[in-house]
């Protein structure tokens, strides 16, 4: 199953066209790290849209829930699955719940619409089977297994092609609740360089990778340097049994996602196109000891 | 008994057993496998059954924590280390992995609850009501969440509710930060942190970089210190508070521990607390710390108050000078026998303070080696010397040097 983020709503044509099995775009306000946002009451038309196309709608409902949230989140929660929308993404283990409940009013089993992707904490094949035997659709792996370390999940996992993958696409490398950019700059008194939602980069001092940076509602989120790209390795995990394979155009462009889907797609095919893409899957295991690693602090 | 919990963080046996003697109702620990914090001592398996014997005599629990995030390889040995910790005679054990979790739940015999960690971030009740349904006993709230969520979810009367109250923060919605793992491999979800969050990055809009350079972009946090959010957790129930640093000292943990164990019974004695008690108490607290603290998310989204831009190492304060062996040492009527950690000297002015013994000034009038020779300067560290003394003492109080108004 291949599965396109947008990066926003434009060109939607040609996203359809290039026929991915399922499209994500977010939720306001349940998303998180979403350009593509709609309101609610824009997302029957998108339902409809999509689904003319045999293309599956699936929704990024992945900002955490606040318990002052929660009534205006169950609320959109329920009128979202009303529109008949094929699944969420979800970070936050309260959805679980949400969808029982509105499930037993309306006599439907909801948890199936539920795809749980925390962006990390699915380490293990174990752990991902837990949420695919608790009967959530989906479980995203997290983004810094090594080859090896997904092809063992899908192993452990007794539904392997209910596991998913980020195969091309930026990631998380933090998500938090505090206003971080804005509190510096308030500090260094420079709040005239503040803006809500503009990315900036951050750079450690001394590495020299630059970190895509925001700030929203929902706090400071800090994300890769790079795109993700499993490049071949795609192969191998099409070979463990894993089905799901998710592009996120975020922070790029839905241009980028559609020539990323052509290509993977060909890869998959062993087709390879002239520009095939180099994986940069992580090579080896992240370590727990201090003494092993080339740490320079 | 209170009637909340004081749970306290224990890097090894001794401080362990100092976190209970100074008024822990229960101490959280890591073991030598799947716990986080790896660095910290780890407690084998003797030594976690010994911390049993010795918090049970005491009417103190042990929790274990058993909360890495596993990978593939990381469950050999799982299903024998838990039995193992339920021979031990653990009281709990604290998880963030759903599938170690409904392991520990699934058990055939099992003596100990399981406790939701705080990686898992639950912030609100429809998370805590999910992982009640599958049946553990207690679900550590994440560190966002504000006090008025924590009396909402609290009245709501689903599970046991834990939540911080003191310590070291993680910048990040806890779990959920892969900094370190990215920037040196290490892994911050089983036990490798390096704490990314806390060095210096440039901040650029475009090319342009928006930094101070003497003040570059930093993410550190002041730790927490949320001895005024106390009264109202209990009010509204939570079953336990906790604090962090299972890498801090006996100083530390016997401060701090010492200090919310007062705050705790002046409270569920008196059911207040006025501003002049809780000052004294933030006053104690103050002398355990190495880091700045602040509220945390209890007094709203933090601001850059809260923040720690400059170079704020944790500093080693040497106000800590000696710890009391024996109150009422037979040869020596009269004294108290005392381990030198510190440099002091005759005429020092110092502070004593105990398991339920309130900090009181006193001044070092006469020191005595182990030859019964006066002398008049202990700065060897770990030398026994003797000290005369008068007020109320029992083994394992501290002395420390008075802070003098300046």
């Amino acid at each position: 199953m291949w599965i396109l983020a947008l990066e926003d709503l434009s060109n939607l044509d040609a996203v359809m066209e290039c026929k991915p099995d399922a499209v994500c775009i977010g939720l306001a306000p349940l998303a998180a790290r979403s350009h593509a946002c709609v309101q609610i009451e824009e997302l029957p038309e998108m339902v409809k849209r999509f689904h003319q196309h045999d293309i599956q709608l699936l929704i990024n409902a992945q900002g955490m829930i606040e318990q002052s949230q929660l009534a205006n989140v169950r609320n959109l929660f329920h009128q979202a699955i009303d529109t008949g929308v094929d699944g969420f993404y979800i970070a936050d283990d309260g959805y679980i719940h949400l969808a029982d409940e509105y499930g037993n009013q309306i006599g439907r089993d909801l948890r199936q619409l539920l795809i749980i992707q925390p962006e990390t904490l699915l380490c293990s094949g174990q752990d991902a089977n837990f949420y695919l035997e608790q009967g959530l659709q989906a479980a995203s792996l997290s983004h810094e297994l090594t080859l090896d370390e997904i092809v063992a999940c899908a192993q452990d996992c007794s539904n392997a092609k209910n596991l998913e993958v980020l195969i091309s696409g930026h990631y998380s490398w933090m998500e938090s609740r505090r206003p971080l950019i804005e509190n510096y700059l308030r500090y260094i008194k420079r709040q005239d360089a503040f803006e809500q939602n503009k990315v900036y980069t951050i750079q450690e001092q001394m590495r020299d990778a630059r970190l895509l940076t925001w700030q929203d509602d929902q706090g400071t989120h800090i994300m890769s340097d790079l795109p993700i790209q499993a490049g071949s390795d795609l192969c191998a995990i099409a070979d463990s049994g894993i089905e799901r394979f998710r592009i996120d155009a975020f922070l790029k462009s839905n241009e980028w996602g559609i020539e990323m889907l052509q290509t993977y797609r060909k890869i998959l095919e062993h087709s390879p196109n002239e520009n095939s893409i180099e994986s940069n899957l992580k090579q080896e295991e992240t370590l727990i000891r201090k003494e092993k690693t080339n740490v320079r602090h | 008994m209170s009637a909340i919990e004081l749970l306290a963080p224990a890097g090894n046996l001794e401080k362990a057993k100092t976190a209970i003697r100074y008024g822990a109702n229960a101490v959280y620990i890591g073991g030598q496998s799947f716990s986080l914090r790896s660095r910290a001592s780890n407690f084998d398996l003797d030594q976690i059954h010994e911390l049993c014997e010795f918090a049970h005599e005491h009417q103190a629990q042990v929790h274990v924590t058993v909360n890495i995030i596993p990978h593939p390889s990381d469950f050999g040995g799982l299903e024998d280390y838990l039995q193992a910790l339920d021979q031990a005679g653990i009281d709990a054990i604290i998880s963030a992995s759903p599938s170690i979790i409904t392991r520990a739940l699934k058990m055939e015999t099992r003596h100990f609850e399981v406790h939701v960690s705080t990686q898992r971030s639950i912030l609100n009740s429809e998370a805590v009501r999910f992982w009640t349904n599958l049946g553990v006993d207690r679900v550590v709230l994440g560190r966002e969440t504000p006090m008025p969520a924590i009396e909402e979810i609290c009245q709501q009367n689903i599970n046991d509710i834990e939540a911080f109250i003191h310590g070291g923060m993680c910048i990040s919605f806890s779990g959920r930060c892969v900094l370190s793992n990215h920037m040196t491999n290490r892994d911050a979800n089983r036990g490798g942190c390096a704490q990314s969050c806390r060095w210096k990055y440039t901040l650029r809009d475009g090319e342009q970089s928006i930094t101070d350079p003497e003040r570059p972009f930093s993410m550190s946090s002041r730790d927490l210190q949320a001895a005024d959010q106390i009264e109202r957790m209990i009010h509204a129930g939570v079953t336990s508070v906790k604090i962090e640093g299972r890498m801090k000292s006996d100083y530390y943990l016997a401060v701090v521990v010492g200090a919310y164990r007062r705050l705790i019974d002046h409270i569920e004695q008196y059911g207040h607390a006025d501003e002049a008690f809780l000052s004294t108490i933030c006053a104690e607290l103050s002398r355990a710390e190495n880091r700045p603290t602040g509220p945390g998310f209890y007094h709203g989204l933090p601001d850059e108050n809260v923040q720690l831009y400059r170079k704020h190492d944790e500093t080693v304060t040497q106000e800590y000078i000696g710890l009391v062996l024996d109150a009422h040492p037979q040869n020596r009527p009269g004294m108290i026998q005392v381990q030198v950690k510190n440099h002091f000297e005759q005429g020092t002015p110092v502070e004593l303070f105990g398991p339920h013994i309130a900090p009181y000034q006193a001044i070092i009038e006469k020191i005595f080696n182990e030859e019964n020779e006066e002398i008049t300067i202990c700065n060897h560290p770990m030398e026994i010397v003797y000290l005369p003394w008068q007020g109320d003492v029992v083994a394992g109080s501290m002395i420390r040097k008075q802070r003098l108004e300046s």
